[in-house]
């Protein structure tokens, strides 16, 4: 999966954020029936946020206005059809959907060569940057429906493994906490994932808790310790993150049970830590 | 020059004239230098089981439970069960094998089935030992996969073979290999060194007469510090 950092002019929406306001938690572009697309915001702070004012924009410029109230620590979602989405998910009016006017407005399909398929800026009632995140067709989910979801509210949004896809059973949480945070800050699990995967056919999302920023390796090894595919080399990686296995990558000749095994390295400090899977190609 | 090239042709070829034993030093070097994958003494029949955990797999543990009947010419068997847990599971193994065996050769055929939750996978592993020489012990396995959807089997090709107190092995897996050294250090007792994919390993290996006991430790770069206890009781041995 491609990262979501590859596009120079982020950086800038980066330098504008405004930390401690509101940010973009979760995404659905391609939607699995007739709730349509919609974006999770969450206030990343205790304090109430009026989205009175409030814009958020597309790849193309066009701007939306947004309102309604933010909760302290609470969501809000933006979405196409808000009765249906309440319908699919069973989110109980405590949560507030707002309807966007000019919806929907996200691209699935990159708008050419080594370009995203959309955007999406949130700003405040002064023009102030708060989030942003620009996305590739491959980063979505194949299974419609799906979510994408940030893993930690406290990484930058262009970071490498700050967002995955959803592993909640419903394949997504508008209005609670995202899965993925809540696997990442679980206990004192390093690396984890699902017991078995069949990454051919439906990918598998894995996450990591490490105790800062470094570099990560991605190994399959069998159980006799030879390695059977080398998955992600030497990327950075935040201190959360998450890494999807795709039909993409490189699987195993035959179904078993191997060790995906995970190095950190960040400065002096190293980790290593395996994860036991059984792998259906 | 001529005489010693004749003198060592004579040695050589003495064993081709005498006769093998399936108690040469090269079946017995494989059976030392790897108690699972090597020949058991022939005309014992034994008992093993097995401990091994890693470091970068917290909470896991794999034990393995064995026996068989190692002719010394004619047919064998051997079953083996083997279950690992860790905290999100556990996966069993059966496997049984069929074995044949003369003085100069030894052929088994092992099918074996893991399971995990509803899943489960078979393999089926004919593998051929030929004594090549009293001291030198060479062969291969090809091991199939039914049921899976690639049809590409693993090959592997090893020989194993001893040299006054010096025991060496090699293995060659498709995308891997082993190199083994170890030393009779003193009767009953035998230090092992191990270098298989990058991982370096050391062993000790403890024997009595009717009692084996086998200590292993590694450095994996990925599955960290690994360690492996192993006791084997056998009847029968010469």
């Amino acid at each position: 999966m491609r990262g979501i950092c590859c596009i120079a002019f982020l950086s800038a929406f980066v330098a504008s954020r405004a930390w401690g306001g509101v940010a973009i938690n979760e995404i659905v572009v391609r939607p699995a029936g007739g709730e349509g697309e919609w974006i999770e915001l969450a206030a990343t702070d205790s304090v109430n946020v009026t989205l009175d004012g409030w814009t958020i924009r597309d790849a193309t410029g066009r701007t939306r206005r947004l309102d309604g109230h933010l909760p302290a620590n609470g969501f809000l979602v933006l979405a196409a059809r808000p009765d249906s989405l309440r319908d699919r998910y069973r989110l109980p009016e405590s949560v507030t959907i707002v309807h966007p006017d000019g919806w929907p407005i996200l691209n699935d399909h990159d708008a050419g060569p080594g370009l995203p398929a959309d955007v999406i800026v949130l700003a405040d009632q002064e023009g102030g940057i708060q989030d942003s995140v620009a996305y590739f067709e491959d980063w979505l989910p194949p299974q419609p429906g799906q979510s994408v979801e940030r893993v930690d509210l406290r990484m930058p949004s262009i970071m490498e493994g700050a967002w995955g896809w959803s592993v909640d059973p419903e394949n997504a949480t508008p209005g609670r906490a995202n899965s993925l945070s809540a696997v990442a800050q679980g206990g004192d699990q390093v690396w984890g994932g699902p017991a078995e995967a069949s990454p051919g056919t439906r990918p598998a999302v894995f996450t990591y808790r490490l105790p800062g920023s470094g570099r990560i390796d991605i190994r399959l090894i069998d159980q006799n310790g030879r390695e059977v595919a080398l998955l992600k080399e030497g990327g950075p990686s935040p201190p959360v993150g998450s890494w999807t296995w795709g039909g993409a990558s490189p699987l195993p000749e035959h179904p078993g049970l191997y060790f995906l095994c995970l190095r950190w390295q960040g400065g002096k400090e190293r980790i290593r830590r395996c994860h036991a899977v059984w792998v259906t190609p | 020059m001529g005489d010693a090239v004749t003198r060592w042709l004579m040695v050589a070829l003495l064993p081709w004239m005498m006769g093998f034993s399936p108690n040469d030093p090269a079946w017995m070097a494989s059976d030392r230098l790897d108690a699972r994958r090597g020949a058991p003494v022939a005309g014992t029949f034994w008992l093993m089981t097995d401990l091994a955990s890693w470091e970068a797999l917290p909470g896991s543990m794999a034990l393995r439970l064995a026996s068989g009947r190692e002719p010394s010419s004619g047919a064998g068997l051997r079953v083996a069960f083997r279950s690992l847990r860790w905290p999100d599971g556990t996966m069993n193994d059966l496997e049984g094998a069929f074995i044949f065996r003369r003085s100069r050769w030894r052929g088994e055929c092992a099918v074996g089935q893991s399971r995990f939750e509803g899943h489960h996978a078979a393999r089926c592993s004919p593998r051929l030992l030929i004594a090549v020489s009293p001291h030198l012990v060479t062969g291969g396995a090809i091991t199939f996969f039914p049921g899976s959807a690639s049809s590409v089997p693993e090959f592997e090709i090893e020989a194993r073979g001893a040299a006054g107190p010096w025991l060496l092995g090699l293995a060659l897996y498709d995308n891997a290999s082993e190199a083994a050294i170890g030393i009779e250090a003193r009767p009953g007792l035998a230090v092992i060194a191990r270098y298989a994919n990058d991982v370096p390993a050391l062993g000790i290996v403890w024997d009595a007469r009717f009692l084996e006991v086998r200590a292993e430790a590694e450095d994996h770069p990925l599955l960290g510090r690994t360690a492996r206890f192993a006791i084997r009781w056998m009847r029968g041995r010469p």
